[in-house]
């Protein structure tokens, strides 16, 4: 089963951005993570008629993500488009990796912890799938495949 | 207010919805947008396929086919359904944002985040009566 988690958007100004999504427009901020390792906040907000299902397995759908690089550097490195990736949630993701491998396409990060991966459409967009909880025991062939290309993560 | 889709233009709607399918995205329902007279697809994963063949009709991603002259291909906009969409964008005058393209039809508007993501809106059910002030307000940045 495949289900729409959320659309990841990058900001220049996290305020900014809340006050246009949350103050103007009435969505509601639903989870907030501060991310030491990655670099950045990441807000989740959900509009308001989404509200009795956001909330669910400690994962929101459908939401936006809004993603702030602490480093202006990451920031600049993805700036030629304001969006990143679709996410969609997954029951099994080496189900779902592997039949993309079979039908040719490429899986930029393959899902090496048995929970996230990345893999770049025909149209040139990031899609994230996230395996749903919990995740699975890492396993071969995906523990030995490198990264490759690049995608929005 | 809810999420209503995700539309991505496509070149080859055939070759992306093969990619979709691969991913157990199910087709609920297509259409020709008249007035580009564009194929549509819109989408919702197998979770999501209900919800997205009720009224509520979402989530889905929106799929349209345009030729690469009309414009790029990729992520366009995140749509919205919205209760009043006068009410909506109303709000967003008031805090000091301009409308991408305003309501004039009572049915459809768009706005540009400050980040430059583009959200559209949708009127849910019957379009409103067309109206001023939108009637006559041109479209901004």
């Amino acid at each position: 089963m495949l289900e729409y988690l959320h659309t990841m958007i990058k900001v220049d100004d996290l305020d900014q951005s809340l006050d246009f999504y949350c103050n103007a427009l009435g969505m509601i901020e639903v989870k907030r993570l501060e991310d030491e390792e990655e670099r950045c906040t990441v807000v989740f907000v959900a509009a308001p008629g989404d509200m009795a299902s956001a909330p669910f397995d400690a994962r929101f759908a459908p939401t936006i993500e809004l993603y702030k690089y602490w480093d202006e550097a990451e920031r600049d490195a993805h700036r030629s488009s304001a969006y990143g990736h679709l996410s969609f949630r997954v029951d099994d993701i080496y189900a779902a990796c592997a039949a993309l491998r079979d039908a040719g396409h490429t899986i930029n990060r393959p899902p090496r912890d048995g929970f996230k991966a990345y893999v770049e459409t025909v149209d040139g967009l990031t899609v994230e799938l996230i395996q749903r909880r919990p995740a699975k025991t890492p396993a071969e062939p995906w523990l030995s495949l490198p990264d490759t290309g690049h995608w929005n993560g | 207010m809810h999420y209503l889709h995700t539309t991505i233009f496509t070149a080859d709607l055939d070759k992306t919805r093969a990619f979709w399918d691969v991913l157990d995205m199910r087709t609920v329902r297509e259409l020709v947008v008249p007035k580009i007279n564009a194929r549509a697809a819109f989408l919702s994963g197998s979770h999501d396929e209900e919800s997205g063949r009720s009224e509520r009709f979402a989530p889905t991603i929106a799929l349209v086919e345009r030729s690469a002259e009309a414009g790029p291909v990729g992520l366009s906009h995140i749509c919205f359904r919205v209760d009043d969409i006068y009410a909506t964008c109303q709000g967003l005058l008031d805090k000091g944002y301009t409308l991408k393209m305003p309501p004039r039809e009572g049915f459809r508007a768009m706005v540009r985040g400050p980040e430059g993501a583009v959200v559209e809106f949708h009127q849910a059910g019957e379009r409103k009566v067309p109206q001023e002030p939108w009637l006559s307000m041109a479209d901004g940045v």
